[in-house]
């Protein structure tokens, strides 16, 4: 019966993204066209290579609101460097040299405008001075460059709601934008403190990308970011429960929120653990032994092995 | 009544606040101050205070357990940002902090950074959490219904906790944007305050846990970019960390009866679990007295101690780069070595009391123990642009950890002196744990002069034992291992088929072999294990050792003793072997996973992608470890109009290990759409719904009882599955206890939610907002008794909120929530004088019922300035 659910639910999921792709990549065909006759952001810089740069305080006299955004965003620190020249200094160092755009303001098409460019170009734009750095260095290999979210769908350098990293919306709704089913899981009665404020999705994931599935990062020992701050379920202990170090925290725990008490993923904690540790010759982990009488005192399998995430001094985990 | 009072205390707060706020805002604009000029600095602060007011009815535990929020004042929000406009501040440019939560809230936080370009950034951050639990799931016991007198109920939650989490993080880059910049870092994490635990031992007390544990971390760090479009980091970091948790058993409710060795109404703790079997039948003897009176001859906890100060070092080297260096190719990768170092010299844990099953009546553990764990990790991808639309991808990973451990453990047991052992004063001639096994025996032959004579061995004198008894004392070492080494390889083909459309495809191979091992020496100098004889006939076979001593590792295998074993000449016998674990195994197995992606943007306004991944693995390691596994994700996002956005998702993640006699398969379904509508500046509307369906099914077996029937009301066979390493009753009638069922459980969420926003005068707005998680789940249930937890549950939380801008900088805020806690459908465990039984409770408060619903109302005043 669930083979049958499962089939038709993934009927449902592969029937629904076929036509959506279909009449998004019909679109995307249909506006070939146009896209071609409007100059690509390449092209754009390509028919200004002419222009010259003309400095930040000529682009302030037009935009003085962006400027004055700007002017107090770190991204004004260019201004002072001189070691890349002018390319690299003030306005021009993300919209290029401005002299053909000063000439004729009513075309816009003389200087470099991020907004209708390629994903692509826009992060390669950013990526000219922001690939070195530890947390971009990674982005065009990302969950978030697969899917062709580019730097400005979460940032926005004149507007921004945040003075460190320029996020054009606070955390986490800028994330659940996007990922309205962690929302949920937020929302849940047993829940990191996102909505509280005192955890931040970037403190577990890195939105530019990293070595981790999900975009996870790693603990300074490169082992699991939980342990970043659960630093007592870290070990190493002399007696490991093997599954927490190979599968890791989620073969238990639903991290973002859940219904359950210690964020665990089944409301009994007996049938989770049961579900490795039942008699079976094709687990690696021991079964339940027959005097766990779940009849009288074995209602809760951690009122005896509180010690699940390793103990020093008893294999059983007991203490 | 007092309720009443605080709100009408709080509207006519509110009501002041807002007239003096009115008064002079007429004449005021709405328009935020600008900052202040101290030069060279724009200074601006933002200061928010207010009062909550709580009136919460209910289970409070909970309430506290999920929301913690209290009665009292508050700093909402204290943000100031210094900024020098021309970046030329003498020590720095710009500072930016802000905090809220101070006053009482359970979450705090306070984030500070300073900069002062090209020379330094400095970011401060200190977290503060309060993390109370006291959900109880356990308000029933499931102590049997047969029961006489009836036992004392559990109305609190046995692993109860406040603890406090203080994070503390401090970073400082030095040269910025430097060839050459450095980083040093320091974080203190500090988790502490009183929390309860459980032990087995007999019964399951409840012991009192000071927990404390801290983490001081160092690190330093420096970024070379020395060859164009190349950076390369180096990071140190030193991991301090140190656990001073003690446990102590403070919960003696119960009185032992005269004599057993002391004074009338000497305390006892019965646990919260009672066994209800011989000899000790009923756990209380007398409930009538005050307190009540415990059966000597049941498990019972006199006094309980347990101190261990475990220290762990780890310190970290770790090496990255990142390079587009050679044309077409970026390249980045990373490679790390930790060695943790983890210790405890001070572990010490006493017993004093009565197990029934093994006769124990002190004992005394302690030993040394050391672990460590050795990680190296090593990543490195690259992405070569064949063409400007085609690109190559690859992903080598290599992760490679061992954790061995050795535990020196010293272990002692002390046994009652009469066949029926009670909980009383042991005698003082009964045989302690001494240091050495040498020692042990001289003490058991002072003490047990006729030891060669067994007929004259009495009770008086010496420890009787069971046959589940352990060793007397025990010195030996466990040693442990496990390690996992994973390599993983993941290639992609990238391509970008019109500016607006592109896919990739991709292959992913990971390999992972597990090795896992487990012993318990005996067989070093030094090392062994003894068994005291006790009163009884004489052996008909002394080299056998005394009948008594015949048990644990020296019980008779076909009438001799097992390998190791050693009949002293008083009667003892010594173990000195090696009890290798002969299951250690080495897993090994391997995954393979096809990987495709395609994304649209077809127009401006629209937006999509599709994700999938799919994943075949040859074996497993755990039985929930899935062999297959299908990942689907789809996302669109469309905008309507400038002022209307329509975003939604469908994420799929399906995983199996559906071998036969496991029978794994779990899904996580989601769906959610959120619309964002904002068609004028005075109103607007935000609203969405996440559906979310989690299941997750394996076969497992179970023991009810004693006998082939059942459990009332319970589910399955009886069991067919294969015996693996853990049944230890392969062989015996007793496997045809275990009943057999499909071990699942199944959770549909439907949370939906709005905000709406509207601003009917200019300097007023209004929030309207309701959110709510309808959860709808079941499992199978074990035990009849067994609560129901928080399968189902409806929880809303309706809010509103009004603000005021009177101008000036300051505005007044109302906000008012409601939370609404209601479990559907539970069952409680209901124990009255006729046994214990399921019933769902009444309206109103029962001591038992999970709900909580109430008002809270947080008035606030905003000052910027």
């Amino acid at each position: 019966m669930n083979n049958v659910h499962s089939a038709r639910t993934l009927a449902f999921a592969a029937g629904f993204a076929a036509l959506l792709l279909a009449g998004s990549a019909g679109m995307a065909a249909a506006q070939a066209a146009p896209q071609q006759s409007n100059p690509s952001p390449a092209a754009q810089e390509t028919s200004s290579s002419t222009a010259k740069f003309v400095g930040s305080d000529t682009c302030k006299a037009c935009h003085d609101a962006e400027y004055t955004a700007w002017e107090n965003s770190p991204h004004f620190a260019t201004s002072g460097d001189t070691r890349g020249g002018a390319a690299k200094q003030g306005c021009e160092a993300c919209h290029g040299p401005g002299s053909a755009h000063v000439d004729d303001t009513s075309d816009k098409s003389k200087i470099f405008i991020f907004n209708g460019a390629s994903s692509e170009t826009i992060v390669s734009k950013c990526m000219e001075c922001h690939a070195s750095g530890k947390e971009q260095m990674n982005f065009q290999r990302s969950e978030h460059a697969h899917n062709n979210v580019n730097c400005l769908d979460c940032h926005s350098v004149h507007h921004a709601k945040d003075t460190e990293f320029l996020l054009a919306k606070k955390q986490p709704e800028l994330c659940y934008g996007c990922h309205l089913e962690n929302k949920a899981q937020f929302n849940m009665p047993v829940h990191h403190r996102v909505n509280e404020g005192l955890v931040k999705c970037t403190d577990c994931h890195n939105p530019h990308g990293g070595f981790g599935k999900t975009q996870l990062r790693s603990a300074a020992a490169q082992d699991a970011v939980c342990f970043t701050c659960h630093v007592d379920k870290r070990g190493p202990f002399v007696f490991e429960h093997a599954a927490i170090k190979t599968e890791g925290c989620v073969a238990c725990h639903t991290p973002h929120g859940t219904s359950n008490v210690h964020l665990l993923k089944f409301a009994n904690v007996n049938i989770l653990c049961m579900q490795c540790h039942t008699n079976s010759s094709f687990s690696a982990a021991p079964g339940t032994p027959t005097f766990h009488n779940q009849s009288t005192q074995f209602q809760a399998c951690t009122i005896c092995h509180t010690q699940i995430h390793g103990s020093n001094f008893d294999q059983f985990f007991y203490k | 009544m007092g309720t009443l009072r605080c709100f009408v205390s709080a509207f006519l707060l509110a009501a002041v606040l807002l007239l003096l706020g009115a008064a002079p805002a007429f004449a005021q604009e709405t328009t935020p101050p600008a900052a202040a000029k101290v030069a060279p600095y724009n200074v601006q602060q933002t200061v928010e205070v207010g009062f909550r007011y709580v009136n919460m009815g209910g289970n409070m535990s909970n309430y506290d357990t999920f929301e913690n929020l209290n009665s009292g004042a508050r700093l909402l929000d204290y943000s100031l940002e210094v900024t020098s406009p021309d970046h030329k501040g003498k020590f720095f440019d710009n500072i930016s902090l802000y905090n809220f939560g101070y006053g009482g809230d359970p979450n705090d936080l306070t984030h500070l950074r300073v900069t002062k370009s090209r020379l330094y950034e400095f970011t401060g951050q200190f977290r503060r959490d309060q993390n109370f639990f006291a959900y109880n799931l356990l308000a029933n016991p499931l102590n049997p219904s047969n029961f006489t007198p009836t036992p004392v109920p559990i109305t609190f939650a046995p692993h109860g906790l406040d603890l406090v989490h203080r994070m503390t993080d401090l970073n400082l880059t030095l040269l910025p944007q430097s060839r050459v910049s450095f980083r040093l870092g320091y974080s203190r994490n500090v988790n502490e305050g009183p929390s309860f635990t459980t032990l087995d031992g007999g019964t399951e007390p409840q012991l009192f846990q000071q927990f404390k544990t801290t983490m001081n971390s160092y690190s330093m760090g420096a970024d070379f970019k020395i060859l164009p479009r190349t950076t390369f980091s180096y990071d140190e970091y030193l991991q301090y960390f140190k656990q001073d948790t003690g446990w102590f058993d403070q919960n003696q409710t119960f009185q032992l009866p005269p004599p057993n060795g002391f004074s009338n109404g000497t305390p006892v703790d019965l646990g919260i679990i009672f066994i209800n079997s011989s000899p000790c039948k009923n756990d209380v003897q007398n409930a009538l007295t005050t307190p009540q009176t415990a059966n000597p001859a049941c498990n019972g906890f006199l006094t309980y101690s347990h101190v261990a100060r475990p220290r762990t070092s780890l310190p970290t080297e770790h090496f990255g780069f990142q390079s587009s260096y050679i044309h077409k190719l970026t390249m980045s990768g990373q490679l790390s070595y930790a060695k943790a170092n983890s210790y405890s010299n001070d572990f010490q844990e006493s017993f004093f009391g009565n197990t029934v099953r093994t006769a124990e009546q002190l004992t005394s553990q302690a030993g040394p123990t050391s672990a460590k764990r050795v990680t190296v990790v090593a990543d490195w991808a690259g992405t070569y642009e064949l063409t400007d639309k085609l690109r190559l991808v690859d992903e080598f990973g290599y992760n490679n950890y061992r954790i061995p451990g050795a535990w020196n453990f010293a272990f002692g047991s002390a046994f009652a002196s009469t066949a029926t052992p009670t909980m009383s004063q042991p005698s003082t001639t009964a045989i302690a744990p001494q240091s050495t096994i040498a020692a042990t025996i001289t003490q058991f032959d002072a003490n047990c002069p006729a030891a060669n004579n067994y007929a004259s061995v009495t009770a008086l004198t010496c420890p009787v034992h069971g046959s589940s008894s352990p060793a007397d004392q025990s010195l030996g070492q466990d040693i442990r291992f496990l390690g996992q080494k994973v390599k993983s390889n993941k290639f992609e083909v990238e391509y970008d088929f019109k500016p607006r459309l592109g896919g990739r495809l991709g292959l992913g191979y990971t390999s992972r072999t597990i090795a896992d091992f487990n012993a318990t020496d005996f067989s070093a100098t030094g090392k062994t294990e003894l068994f005291l004889p006790g009163p009884g006939p004489a052996p008909v076979n002394p080299a056998l050792g005394a009948a008594s001593a015949q048990r644990g590792d020296c019980a008779l295998v076909a009438g001799a003793l097992p390998a190791g074993c050693t009949a002293l000449a008083d009667g003892a016998i010594e173990f000195t072997g090696d009890n290798t674990d002969p299951s250690r195994n080495i897993v090994g197995f391997n995954q393979y996973s096809l990987l495709a992606g395609i994304w649209a943007r077809p127009t401006d306004k629209l937006r999509t992608s599709f994700d999938v991944e799919l994943m075949s693995a040859d074996g497993s390691f755990t039985r929930i470890t899935p062999r297959q596994s299908q990942h689907y994700r789809v996302h669109a996002t469309y905008v309507l109009q400038n002022w209307a956005t329509i975003d939604g998702s469908l994420n799929l993640s399906e995983s199996r290990d559906n071998i036969q006699f496991v029978n794994y398969l779990a899904h996580n379904r989601s769906a959610s759409f959120v619309a964002t509508l904002m068609p004028h500046e005075k109103y607007s509307f935000d609203f969405g719904y996440s559906y979310n369906n989690v299941f997750s099914q394996a076969l497992i077996c179970y023991n009810y009882g004693f006998s082939n029937t059942l459990p009332p009301g319970g589910v399955g066979i009886l069991c067919t599955l294969p015996n693996g390493p853990g049944d230890i009753n392969d062989s015996t009638s007793s496997d045809f206890d275990r009943f057999q069922t499909n071990g699942f459980y199944k959770d549909t969420v439907h949370y939906p939610y709005f905000d709406f926003m509207w601003k009917p005068l200019k300097r007023i707005t209004s929030t309207l907002g309701y959110a709510a998680t309808f959860a709808r789940g079941s499992a199978p249930f074990l035990n009849p008794l067994q609560p129901t937890g928080t399968l189902s549950y409806t929880y809303q939380k309706p809010y509103a909120k009004l603000s005021f801008d009177a101008g000036g900088g300051i505005s007044y805020n109302a906000l008012w929530t409601y939370y609404g806690y209601n479990p559907r459908g539970i069952q409680v465990p209901v124990i009255s004088s006729t046994g214990t039984s399921l019933a769902v409770p009444a309206t109103g408060f029962n001591g038992f019922l999970q709900d909580f619903n109430g008002n809270t109302v947080m008035f606030s005043l905003r000052y910027t300035h």
